[in-house]
């Protein structure tokens, strides 16, 4: 069942101010993505992994996915980047595939760049509850209808899943076999999946709406917080002192 | 209460419709692998179900009927994923909101109907290819993109598109007045549409201006670093110049026995850029950051050392040296 | 004093109907007076208090004629979303009025919306959390709520609006009989503790009416002050029909569990052919997962399931289907098809040897007046779960197992309903059956009471009964009625 991956805890990075943490995310990816040095891209992933680490967090779940992603990203790279020296050839038959130094180095830049990013990611959701930044940035000037979209499809995630599973069984119930897949029998699956899902979903649609205009949703162009979400002098602190930080671990390693 | 552009309704119908997409797109992922499994392929014929992720697009934007639903469904949608674990982080909503703006720029442009859905559905659906190209799959030739890329735009016609309109067509039938009146499309002024399609056409000039290097111009390579003059060229500027020599590639694996290769001399091109007193070595870039030292003075000696053109690419011949030196992809040559 | 509601001569027909949904309704409702209004499903009676709240006309399609005021003054003259302080409306469904993902959050959200400062929201969280006995799930998140725990919330979020009319429409329809009391419970607190006016909109008359000042009862678009006498329902009981010695079905010591929750533990029992079955329970206590497991949906993690003494444990789920037929209770879940008559053969073409008798499923269709030609998506609930239920008999499988199949269905489709069911019990058959319907319960063979997973009571009705009464489950006697 697909969950939301917030971690509880109390480690620093959960107590900074989300939007604090979002920044951090914005600028950790727009460097991550416009870089392409193999030692700085290396040297990101060990700051993440330190940071995982001061977060008390495990290693994310999904590694299947992320190794078969991976290895896809260096397959890809190290067969059609052919620069640099030739590493070794290999003959299949009358195909010859070459790997070559420029390739492979591709290849790890771009693995890197997918791993700095999925991590930071992770990192960031893990120790951010989804209902905090919501709220920090309605706070922080995003219009409130529409941060509660995001509020009230997190609410419904669990229903979604739930009605999902019902669905499947309803099908196994009647016989509907799904193992296989045929061109015709995937359609068929995604239609008697997703037909029913999107009437159930959009029913609610009609009494949520009744329900929120009668508790004034939208009435006045701003609303008040039960509770405020401020920024702290650490917040200060670290969004200022974090770029100098990427910046002195570009130098060290260039 | 104040009137907005999305009434209340539209924003649950597009909250609600982003969550079960964002529930979904897990699914969608392993029906995807699943298939590469099944034709027995690393990667790519996953492209098959991309249309599924835009399904949801074509969905919000058909039922609330007004420019921006798509791309605000597709940023929401990303999102929930991201909040949920998704396994390409932030870039998951880069490509959905992507996705979305594809959509509504189709709709807007093409209008609601089923050309519009399946054009949309289809592009929208083909554009996370190039996203992803540009992140992580800068080496992969054009050739495999567009084939990746043709699948996931027929996944999009067929799935968003396609499947996307019979629907919406249902929900209209099942909830006749409440849900799905389904607004008619906003009588878009002819000023906004030109406006649109300029800016349009301006994004497509840069990029066909600046970044996309079309096959019969030829890539370009740049003189930087110690040089009097800094220079930008393609090959055919130094056409005048162009010599045939033979040479043999010797590296530890490979051999290519000699053979002619025509091209620009480099000490020709290092000429025009007038190398700094003091500058020693010559670093041949390429652009994936690949790079070989040479000393200068060896260069502007070297008759044998060539630049030539290899497909789309600029590739250095030297034939004195071992196949190691024989950059492929050369983009610049940097003094020092 | 003058009246807080005043209704003259309303009628409103919605877009696309051909007759009123209300017609030519008077009314007068006075500061701190408690209103029960009831009538039969889709008799109006959620179109009148979309009215009182200004949902109709400003934000459904159709025509009005008629006056609706409050405290003097038209609903139509109010701003959209201006009539929230003053009406309240508490909906039918637990899970589609939340919109956040905690409850103190939930309670909140008027107040926030209302723009007061953090302490006055603060204040009132308090006060409509207490109000509905519900202080202690302040700080849980909402999809953890129980059916009668959510609707509790609910209740509380739009009371810390301070509404001058509280309307609950059907507000215990989608709950078990542990959260119809809960919920009971609380109106009865607002009733005595709170000066608001209250309108229920109910079927569940016996607690309710003794609280109200009024009864108002609602026919076809017409509302007349009414007299609470209902002609009491016979249904036919289950003529005996011969047991089978051997049992049918077989269930030893079974445990299952989803994603490390614990759905059963240890449950054991037998089923002879001829039986006709309830499950009793609360939601969540694992009667939907009994079902499911039957039927190989849910794996068990231990125990033995036997049919005709063949063990169909590690049987798939396709192929325990063509002995058993599974109705789930959301139909909205269970349809796919493009028309009535496709559905109702969609099980036998997979499931039936011989595939579907098309002659048998239109015979089938017209005796539960459903057009074979309709798309099922656009029937009503009880519609729908008719035709789930024919399209199971069609492929005749000898064990039905239905999730609360009555719910939706008038007196007179339950008294059919029930005939089919025992047909198919005296040919042999066995119905297992979630039904919270005490009257009904009675003429069955055998209770099954589940408590936690757990079954505690595996008894006649008669006996079932006693055992009920003695672990002090007493909103399982039957003290109310939810049919239509």
């Amino acid at each position: 069942m697909r969950r939301l991956s917030y971690v509880p805890g109390s480690s620093l990075l959960h107590r900074l101010h989300p939007i604090c943490k979002l920044l951090l995310l914005l600028i950790y990816t727009g460097v991550v993505w416009t870089n392409s040095h193999l030692p700085f891209a290396a040297g990101l992933l060990g700051l993440l992994l330190i940071s995982f680490w001061a977060a008390g967090l495990g290693f994310m779940g999904r590694s299947r996915r992320i190794i078969s992603f991976s290895v896809m990203i260096l397959l890809v790279q190290t067969l059609f980047v052919r620069q640099g020296a030739p590493l070794c050839q290999l003959n299949v038959g009358r195909l010859t595939v070459a790997f070559w130094s420029g390739g492979l180095a591709a290849g790890a830049v771009a693995v890197l760049r997918f791993l700095n990013t999925i991590g930071s990611s992770y990192l960031f959701i893990a120790t951010t509850d989804p209902n905090h930044l919501a709220v920090a940035l309605m706070q922080a000037g995003l219009p409130y209808r529409q941060g509660f979209m995001l509020i009230t499809a997190l609410r419904f995630l669990p229903l979604f899943q739930y009605e999902l599973t019902q669905i499947q069984r309803a099908q196994m119930a009647k016989g509907i076999d799904l193992e296989g897949l045929g061109p015709r029998k995937l359609a068929a699956a995604v239609r008697h999946l997703l037909i029913p899902l999107v009437l159930s979903a959009l029913g609610k649609v009609d009494s949520l709406a009744i329900s929120m205009e009668g508790r004034a949703f939208g009435l006045h162009p701003k609303r008040t917080y039960r509770v405020q979400c401020r920024f702290s002098p650490k917040d200060w602190l670290i969004l200022l002192l974090f770029p100098l930080l990427l910046h002195s671990l570009g130098l060290i390693l260039s | 209460m104040k009137s907005y552009r999305f009434s209340n309704r539209d924003l649950l119908v597009i909250a609600v419709l982003s969550g079960i997409g964002g529930v979904m797109s897990t699914y969608i992922g392993y029906l995807g692998n699943l298939l590469n499994n099944l034709l027995g392929v690393p990667f790519g014929a996953g492209q098959f179900v991309a249309g599924l992720h835009v399904f949801w697009l074509v969905l919000a934007a058909g039922l609330v009927g007004r420019p921006g639903t798509a791309a605000l469904a597709g940023l929401l949608k990303g999102t929930v994923e991201l909040l949920t674990g998704s396994t390409h982080g932030v870039a998951i909503v880069l490509v959905s909101l992507i996705q979305g703006a594809v959509l509504d720029v189709v709709l807007y442009v093409v209008g609601e109907g089923s050309l519009g859905y399946a054009l949309g559905g289809g592009l929208a659906a083909a554009s996370n290819v190039a996203v992803f190209q540009i992140l992580y799959f800068s080496g992969a030739p054009w050739g495999y993109l567009l084939f990746i890329s043709v699948l996931a735009l027929i996944s999009g016609i067929l799935f968003a598109g396609s499947f996307g309109k019979g629907v919406l067509d249902l929900i209209r039938v099942v909830q006749p007045t409440r849900l799905a009146a389904g607004r008619a499309p906003n009588k878009r002024s002819l000023a906004l549409s030109a406006v649109l399609l300029v800016l349009f056409s301006a994004g497509a000039l840069y990029y066909f201006a600046s970044v996309y290097q079309p096959p019969w111009a030829g890539p370009e390579c740049r003189v930087e670093g110690a040089v009097e003059s800094p220079i930008s060229f393609q090959l055919s500027r130094f056409a005048s110049q162009e010599k045939t020599i033979s040479a043999e590639l010797k590296g530890q694996v490979t051999y290519v026995a000699p053979q002619d290769y025509t091209g620009v001399p480099i000490k020709a091109i290092l000429a025009e850029a007038r190398p700094k007193e003091g500058a020693e070595t010559v670093r041949v870039v390429a652009t994936d950051g690949y790079e070989v030292p040479f000393p200068l003075a060896d260069v502007l000696n070297d008759d044998d050392m060539i630049l030539i053109q290899e497909d789309d690419t600029l590739r250095l011949i030297a034939a004195n040296y071992a196949g190691g030196y024989w950059v492929r992809q050369v983009s610049r040559l940097v003094i020092e | 004093m003058d009246p807080i509601i005043v209704i003259d001569n309303l009628t409103f027909t919605y877009e696309g109907a051909s007759r009123p949904a209300l017609k030519g309704v008077d009314l007068e409702i006075w500061p701190g007076e408690f209103i029960l209004l009831t009538g039969p499903s889709g008799c109006g009676k959620s179109t009148l208090a979309l009215c009182l709240n200004g949902v109709i006309p400003n934000g459904y399609p159709g025509s009005m004629e008629g006056k609706v005021l409050i405290g003097g003054r038209q609903t139509t003259s109010f701003g959209p979303g201006e009539l929230a302080g003053i009406i309240g409306l508490v909906q039918q469904d637990p899970d589609s009025q939340l919109c956040t993902l905690k409850v103190v959050d939930e309670v909140a959200f008027g107040p926030e919306n209302l723009c007061l400062s953090p302490g006055e929201i603060n204040r009132r969280v308090r006060w409509a959390l207490g109000a509905v006995g519900a202080l202690h799930l302040w700080d849980r998140e909402v999809y953890t709520l129980s059916g009668g725990e959510k609707q509790r919330v609910a209740i509380a979020s739009v009371l810390a609006m301070t509404p001058q009319v509280l309307i609950l429409d059907e507000p215990t329809a989608n709950l078990d009989p542990r959260g119809v009391w809960e919920v009971i419970d609380v109106i009865e607190r607002l009733r005595r503790e709170e000066q608001t006016t209250i309108i229920v909109i109910e079927h569940r008359l016996e607690r309710i009416l003794p609280l109200a000042d009024r009864l108002l009862v609602m026919e076809e678009g017409i509302l007349q002050e009414g007299s609470p006498q209902r002609p009491p329902v016979d249904y036919p009981t289950k003529p005996a029909v011969p047991i089978t010695k051997e049992p049918i079905l077989k269930v030893e010591n079974l445990t299952a569990e989803w994603e490390g929750r614990s759905l059963l533990e240890d449950v054991s029992f037998a089923i002879h052919g001829g039986e006709i079955i309830a499950i009793m329970g609360d939601n969540g206590s694992g009667k939907t997962s009994l079902l499911l497991s039957l039927l190989g949906l849910i794996q068990p993690k231990q125990g033995k399931i036997t049919f005709a003494e063949q063990d169909i444990t590690h049987r798939k789920a396709h192929d325990r289907a063509r002995l058993m037929g599974l109705a789930l209770q959301n139909p909205n879940h269970q349809l796919f098809s493009r028309t009535n008559l496709e559905e109702a053969a969609l099980p036998s073409r997979n499931l039936r040897m011989g595939g579907a008798d098309e002659g048998e499923i239109l015979d089938l269709l017209g005796e539960f007046e459903l057009s074979p030609e309709r798309l099922p998506f656009t029937l009503s609930l009880g519609e729908k779960k008719r035709l789930i239920l024919v399209s199971l008999l069609a492929y005749r499988p000898s064990v039905l197992l239905l999730d609360e199949p009555l719910v939706g269905q008038d007196d007179e489709r339950i008294r059919q309903l029930l005939a089919i069911l025992y047909d198919h019990a005296a040919c042999g058959g066995v119905v297992l059956m979630v039904c919270h319907e005490v009257a009904l319960v009675n003429s069955f063979d055998r209770v099954l009471f589940l408590e936690e997973g757990r079954l505690v009571i595996d008894a006649p009705p008669a006996r079932a009964h006693e055992q009920l009464l003695a672990r002090g489950r007493r909103e399982y006697l039957g003290e109310s009625k939810c049919v239509d």
